[in-house]
């Protein structure tokens, strides 16, 4: 006698990372990884990187 | 695992990293005149004339950049006995070149010409502003994210309505 959980494939861990809100909101949080160490960070070779972008912007008044 | 872990150290070592990174030339001191980024700078007083030409005259106020010669701002005024005074918020953490000249306004020349170098204090941006800003960025690309889905799922539903199978072979 064999049983076969169909459903347990279904709703397993992988799936659920595949869904698209899940995604997007990966996505999400990327995007704001590299926003802040673009725009924000004080770490000094990305500081200087994007020195000039960071003036084209006009979006961040102070450094 | 270690891919967590890396991410972790990775996001702690930004965030944590609280240098300030100053523009090229902005810590070299000996300047006339102080300020601070994104709070008015006054520069008041009075350039003496010699009599020459006739009152009221042209004020010019000049800002420049020194790190890259660019040209911040450009203003004009009057004054009938040579006193100026002019307020102005600095966008840079550099050091600034700030030139008031006195303008015979019949013959455009320049009469007295005073030159400051004016050291601009860059500071680290407050928490506040940091994180108006990022919200406000991943505001619009999330708009942007649920425009793209809508539109998506839109075209789906219009083909399907119409019969269209293109996944049918």
């Amino acid at each position: 006698m064999s049983h076969k959980f169909e459903h347990a494939k279904k709703y397993n861990v992988k799936n659920m990372f595949l869904s698209l809100p899940v995604q997007l909101s990966a996505v999400l949080f990327l995007a704001g990884i590299v926003i802040y160490t673009t725009l924000f960070s004080g770490y000094a070779p990305v500081h200087d990187a994007v020195h000039e972008l960071r003036h084209a912007l006009m979006f961040i008044p102070c450094h | 695992m270690r891919f967590r872990i890396m991410l972790l150290f990775t996001i702690l070592f930004i965030t944590l990293t609280k240098t300030v990174v100053f523009a090229h030339g902005s810590n070299q001191g000996g300047s006339d005149h102080h300020a601070r980024v994104g709070e008015l700078a006054n520069f008041e007083g009075k350039l003496e004339t010699t009599g020459e030409g006739k009152s009221p005259y042209e004020v010019q106020f000049h800002a420049l950049r020194l790190e890259d010669g660019a040209e911040i701002l450009s203003i004009k005024s009057n004054s009938t006995d040579g006193s100026y005074k002019f307020a102005m918020q600095f966008f840079d953490g550099a050091e600034h070149q700030v030139s008031i000249a006195l303008i015979n306004p019949a013959t455009k020349s320049v009469l007295v010409e005073k030159k400051l170098s004016v050291e601009v204090e860059g500071f680290h941006p407050p928490f506040a502003v940091k994180f108006k800003t990022l919200a406000f960025l991943l505001f619009v690309i999330a708009f942007g994210m649920v425009v793209g889905v809508s539109v998506s799922r839109w075209g789906k539903t219009k083909r399907n309505w119409k019969g269209d199978h293109p996944h049918v072979a």
